[in-house]
């Protein structure tokens, strides 16, 4: 089980499963909001992520959609811990990789949105990589799209 | 070259060309930016000008035991710059994420590779650390003098 928690410790939290993809995102919004390259974003179903101590704030933030995102912040540091973008809503979190405590074991599963990368990133190959977004379907293992149909499914 | 928040609701122009840009791979940049690692670029920050939107300032905890003042929009809470302890009160390093075109900012060294994350790959085009950098290795002339004059400054009260 992974556990991460936020710079100034009042918010510590747990997923209780593996999560089911990781990506790198490079768009210029994912670029803003973590104020670097690209953002680590671990998918997991929401009820998988266990609060350990205190309490996240919930910020409506606009995002690339148009359709908004939630982003969770530990209300004292502020430093972000996960989003519920509109897509799957609130059943999906959007685990931000590098507030666990062993963030090199969610690796991305895949580089999106690389038509607006940092000419200088470098990426080997060993994951795809794809200009814009993608379907699920083609690239998630079977796995993690059935935990996926079941968490949508749900009520 | 500008810079703005998600929202929208805090933009700042940047009034010269920043000293130094690193990427910094420590854990605690990797978990501030929830990402891989942090790019950074270093500016005086009198030469950031505020053009719209009201800021809130964070003081967190930081490795070198000092602290950390981020500024961040106090509508969305996007972080758009700090300033660090060991560095002094002068000195603003700002999120190149949130400037206006950032991929005009690229690392001139990557720091803390000794926890950067191993799926990560670095080219070898620019320097690569271990841990801190040495400011004299790497900092052109110029960007030392205006460090200093900071420091001058900050001594100075």
């Amino acid at each position: 089980m992974m556990e991460g928690h936020c710079t100034c410790g009042a918010v510590r939290y747990r997923m209780t499963e593996r999560p089911l993809f990781t990506h790198a995102c490079h768009c210029t919004w994912c670029q803003r909001e973590t104020g670097t390259a690209f953002a680590l974003n671990a998918m997991i179903e929401t009820d998988r992520v266990q609060l350990l101590l205190g309490n996240v704030e919930e910020i409506d933030t606009p995002s690339a959609s148009g359709r908004g995102q939630v982003i969770a912040r530990c209300p004292a540091c502020k430093v972000a811990l996960w989003s519920h973008y509109a897509g799957a809503g609130r059943k999906l979190a959007f685990v931000r990789v590098g507030t666990l405590e062993r963030p090199g074991d969610c690796p991305p599963d895949i580089h999106i949105f690389t038509s607006t990368k940092m000419p200088w990133v470098t990426l080997d190959g060993r994951v795809p990589v794809v200009p814009e977004y993608y379907r699920a379907k083609e690239m998630w293992p079977d796995w993690a799209l059935a935990r996926r149909a079941a968490v949508l499914a749900g009520g | 070259m500008e810079g703005h928040c998600t929202c929208g609701a805090v933009r700042f122009r940047l009034e010269r060309e920043p000293m130094f840009t690193l990427a910094c791979h420590c854990t605690w940049c990797q978990r501030e930016t929830g990402a891989a690692f942090s790019l950074l670029t270093l500016i005086e920050r009198s030469a950031i000008t505020p053009l719209s939107g009201r800021v809130e300032e964070v003081t967190v905890p930081s490795p070198s035991g000092q602290g950390q003042v981020v500024r961040r929009c106090a509508l969305c809470k996007v972080a758009l710059w700090s300033r660090y302890g060991a560095a002094g009160p002068g000195m603003a390093f700002v999120r190149v994420g949130v400037l206006d075109r950032p991929g005009a900012f690229a690392p001139q060294v990557h720091c803390y590779t000794s926890t950067k994350q191993s799926w990560l790959v670095l080219d070898g085009s620019v320097p690569v650390e271990p841990e801190w950098i040495d400011d004299a290795k790497y900092w052109s002339a110029d960007s030392l003098a205006r460090q200093n004059r900071l420091q001058d400054l900050g001594a100075a009260g």
